[in-house]
């Protein structure tokens, strides 16, 4: 019987863990939908708070989504090429450069924004700017991208692709595009999904760096959890998991479809 | 195939730019802000002389272990569990338990606050059962929470890949030899995981200590060295001590997750 | 097949010095040696030896040491990339590209104008299909890389190599990823295609049989130094050295002396086989597995030998033992005999005199 009761602690385990996280998230989504959440459902279900968090605070959203892109385009041309140089080469130099790279991911954002802001502060277009809070996401973001692509690339034969493309005639620029980024894919992808979604939700830095004038969705998050009524933070909570939910989905299913072609590959 | 090294540099450059002239720069000026204050390089030690940041070192480092080790335990019982019973609905759990992975600080603290918050669950239940309403988000409880609530997704994560690697015929050979239950897993189980559970344990424990967002909406009393920089930069406009407590705290996060990569070839962000 | 191959696959190659030298260590030794229009040279020898270096530097893969030419009838290629030299390429694992179709395979060389061909999207479609026919793919063209087997993957990357009618066509072990039956089908089909094309083609191989059915001309290879290069005849029967002789097929080396009166086993009197000037002093008599004859245990013959069969193998054709000799030494012999040899027999036999190989000494 001691088998049994293992199973069933265990899994009493797994459900109040499952508890723990799912809980507050499903309360915190009702709050968004509620007229009072003191008084519970029963007071009655409405979009009110939705509606009032659009008006208040759509700006932050576009921000946050502007923000993600433009952190995407740049992690794609920053990021893609350095994985590939990485790839290919196996010097100490190419080594000690990819720890450089990794490094902001080590390091708390609260120090990096700290260091940004003692570096770059001086330059007011630039710190007023919502360029200011890019740059911060962008550090953060670019191992994330470089170290997905570099996976992929270095789990493909990329030299003897290489040299067959150039064998047929392709010079660099044309093998870069047709042979090496095709096959980065999964890995460009999966990066992707990474950064928009690590950007999007991003707030150490961002609330470091940020302005009056240019608040990201976290950002405005924090401001509404201080300063509004629960309802109101609650339904702003709501937008953001309305965003970011289809971003882990989408993640998940890629890993899943990842891990299914690596294991038919073997 | 050949490629100079003129187009390697090439390669590299868009991200050089950013990480010397965003990165590199503004952290060796960082470093140099930090003994730039009244006490010179002193300041790197005022971590350990001044008492209210040595107290909050000691309380961040405190909670971080406290967290990492209750994280590894439940993740490692849940993790196995869901990688060793597959019934209806099992997958359903995994994703529920994996979802909150990239959830930032603030929304957890949010979280934190429906839950045990003035208005939260709990204090709810409980005035109704005790009469007495129960709350601690604001208090180190609520902190410990917090962080557990960010740790055990990434913990599970790493603990399911490491046990689906695990060849079961280690275990059934160990039960052939007429171990227990328990000596199974003490013996074979465990030392199994042991190099992906020490990776994620270092993980978390770097995510923890550098962690601001959880405490930052949680307005909590209990100052972590996050919040200690915080202050002393808005409230105290002293840059320099600012500086130099950070210096300390990314020494610290980078020493723990450099560790978990010698270990275990991954990485995983340290901002939480 | 239709062949509408021109007479840009007839190229002649000549390598002038052509060495290799890697972190101060010279991995390919000096080498000379022109390769005519239209012949299929194969390089052959042990891994190592420097084989698919010179490979590397034909294909401009690899740039040869100062001091060094490649020329395609008569221009100095020694500097020009490999995307520059219009060579094709088979490579040891294919390395076809999975993220295009066969067919996008196939064509992929003639939409980077290499060469001197600008070619209309027609007139490429035309040529990818009269490859994909060619080479019997026709159905497989609009599947991706991962659903084909290896004899198939083996195709493609014939054709694409083909497609854009290269100069020269280079083959790096093109077999080895294969299974054996398969390895046999298709190097005839290699063959029949090197011969049908007429392109000079360079193929690299650690296989000796592989070597004999393809090439006009062997040149082995051994320690970054050629061995020699002749046909498979001329290496098969007048191999230059011991490494020849035993590398290409199998050979007995028989220890004795090489007297006046003809070579004289170790643990015998009487000279086995005929003396010859260049042999004297010589210490070895190799000879082939099938140059000798079998003789009745009651037959009187000069020259005969003996030895006690350690182990008999019928291999459907011929019969195969290993006989030990009175000096201890193991021979392996071969014929289609009437009786088969049982392991303990006493084995008597002869050497045929134009059986023994050039080569007299152990140290050579």
């Amino acid at each position: 019987m001691q088998r049994k009761t293992l199973f069933y602690s265990a899994l009493a385990l797994t459900l109040l863990t499952v508890a723990f996280l799912v809980v507050p998230v499903i309360m915190s989504v009702m709050a968004g939908l509620t007229k009072n959440f003191f008084l519970g459902i029963k007071s009655g279900l409405t979009l009110e708070w939705v509606v009032q968090v659009w008006d208040l605070y759509q700006d932050t959203i576009w921000r946050s989504m502007g923000i993600a892109l433009a952190c995407l385009i740049i992690t794609l041309v920053a990021g893609v090429p350095a994985a590939y140089a990485l790839a290919l080469s196996k010097s100490r130099w190419a080594r000690i450069f990819e720890e450089t790279l990794i490094l902001p991911v080590a390091i708390p954002g609260l120090a990096i924004a700290l260091a940004l802001i003692q570096t770059y502060g001086g330059f007011r277009e630039f710190r007023m700017s919502w360029a200011f809070i890019l740059v911060g996401h962008v550090l953060y973001t670019l191992p994330f991208m470089v170290r997905s692509v570099l996976a992929v690339l270095s789990s493909i034969p990329l030299h003897e692709y290489e040299e067959a493309a150039a064998s047929l005639g392709a010079a660099k620029r044309r093998r870069f595009f047709d042979i090496v980024v095709p096959n980065a894919m999964p890995g460009i992808l999966a990066g992707s999904l990474m950064v928009v979604t690590l950007s999007i939700g991003e707030f150490n830095l961002s609330w470091m760096l940020h302005t009056p004038l240019t608040k990201t969705l976290p950002v405005g998050l924090a401001d509404s959890y201080a300063s509004m009524r629960l309802e109101v933070a609650s339904a702003y909570t709501l937008v953001f998991f309305i965003m970011i939910v289809p971003l882990l989905i989408a993640m998940q299913k890629f890993g899943e479809t990842g891990r299914a072609r690596k294991s038919a590959r073997r | 195939m050949k490629h100079s090294s003129l187009s390697m540099g090439l390669l590299l450059l868009p991200a050089s730019i950013l990480v010397l002239a965003f990165f590199a720069l503004p952290m060796v000026q960082l470093v140099i802000t930090g003994a730039s204050g009244e006490e010179g390089l002193a300041a790197y030690w005022s971590i350990l002389t001044v008492p209210r940041h040595r107290e909050a070192l000691i309380a961040t480092l405190v909670l971080s272990l406290v967290v990492t080790l209750t994280a590894l335990v439940i993740s490692t019982i849940v993790g196995v569990f869901l990688v060793r019973n597959k019934f209806p609905g099992s997958n359903l759990l995994v994703s529920m338990l994996t979802f909150p992975l990239a959830f930032p600080g603030v929304v957890i603290g949010f979280l934190i606050i429906m839950l045990a918050g003035r208005q939260g669950l709990i204090g709810t239940v409980s005035q109704a059962v005790t009469g007495s309403k129960l709350v601690f988000a604001y208090s180190m409880t609520g902190l410990f929470l917090g962080y557990l609530y960010f740790s055990i997704p990434r913990v599970i994560l790493t603990v399911m890949a490491a046990a689906e690697k695990l060849d079961i015929s280690l275990e059934e050979a160990a039960r052939s030899l007429g171990a227990s239950q328990w000596r199974v897993i003490k013996d074979v189980l465990l030392p199994a995981l042991k190099p992906g559970l020490i990776a994620s344990g270092a993980i978390c424990f770097a995510t923890s200590v550098g962690a601001f967002g959880t405490a930052f909406t949680l307005a909590t009393k209990i100052d972590v060295l996050a919040m200690t920089i915080y202050t002393e930069f808005t409230l105290g406009a002293n840059m320099a001590s600012a500086a130099s407590l950070s210096v300390v705290l990314g020494l610290i996060t980078w020493a723990a997750l450099f560790i978990a990569r010698s270990l275990s070839g991954n990485n995983v962000a340290a901002a939480g | 097949m239709t062949m509408t191959q021109t007479g840009s696959g007839s190229t002649e190659i000549s390598l002038m010095n052509c060495a290799k030298s890697f972190g101060g260590q010279q991995v390919l030794k000096p080498v000379t040696l022109t390769i005519e229009a239209g012949e299929t040279l194969v390089l052959l020898g042990p891994s190592g030896c420097g084989k698919t270096t010179l490979l590397r530097i034909i294909s401009g893969l690899e740039s040869p040491d100062n001091g060094s030419a490649v020329l395609f009838n008569g221009e100095d290629v020694t500097r020009l990339p490999i995307e520059k030299r219009h060579v094709g390429m088979v490579f040891q694992s294919y390395a076809l590209f999975p993220n295009m179709t066969v067919r996008q395979n196939v064509g992929y060389g003639l939409t980077t104008g290499q060469g001197n061909e600008r070619l209309s999207k027609a007139e490429r479609d035309a040529r990818v299909e009269d490859m994909l026919k060619m080479m019997r793919i026709h159905e497989l063209a609009d599947r991706s890389i991962d659903q084909l087997s290896g004899g198939q993957r083996q195709r493609v990357a014939l054709a694409r190599a083909i497609a854009p009618r290269p100069r020269v066509l280079l083959l790096d072990e093109p077999l080895t990823a294969l299974d054996a039956t398969l390895r046999d089908d298709l190097r005839m089909e290699i063959n029949a295609l090197l011969r049908s094309l007429g392109i000079t083609a360079i193929y690299v191989t650690h296989d000796q049989a592989e070597a004999m059915a393809l090439g006009d001309r062997i040149v082995v290879m051994s320690k970054g130094t050629i061995e020699q290069i002749g046909s498979p005849e001329e290496i098969y029967h007048q191999p230059v050295n011991m490494f020849v002789a035993t590398f290409i097929g199998a050979t007995n080396a028989l220890s004795g002396k090489w007297t006046r009166e003809g070579f004289v086993p170790d643990g015998q009197e009487k000279p086995v086989a005929t003396p010859r000037s260049s042999a004297f002093g010589g210490n070895t008599l190799c000879f082939r597995p099938e140059t000798i004859e079998r003789i009745e245990e009651s037959h009187n013959a000069d020259g005969s030998l003996e030895g006690t069969v350690k182990t008999a193998a019928f291999l459907g054709s011929c019969h195969r033992v290993v006989v030990e000799m009175p000096g201890g030494q193991r021979l392996t012999l071969e014929g289609a005999w009437a009786s088969a040899p049982a392991p303990g027999d006493v084995f008597k036999f002869k050497i045929d005199e134009g059986g023994v190989l050039p080569v007299w000494s152990t140290n050579q």
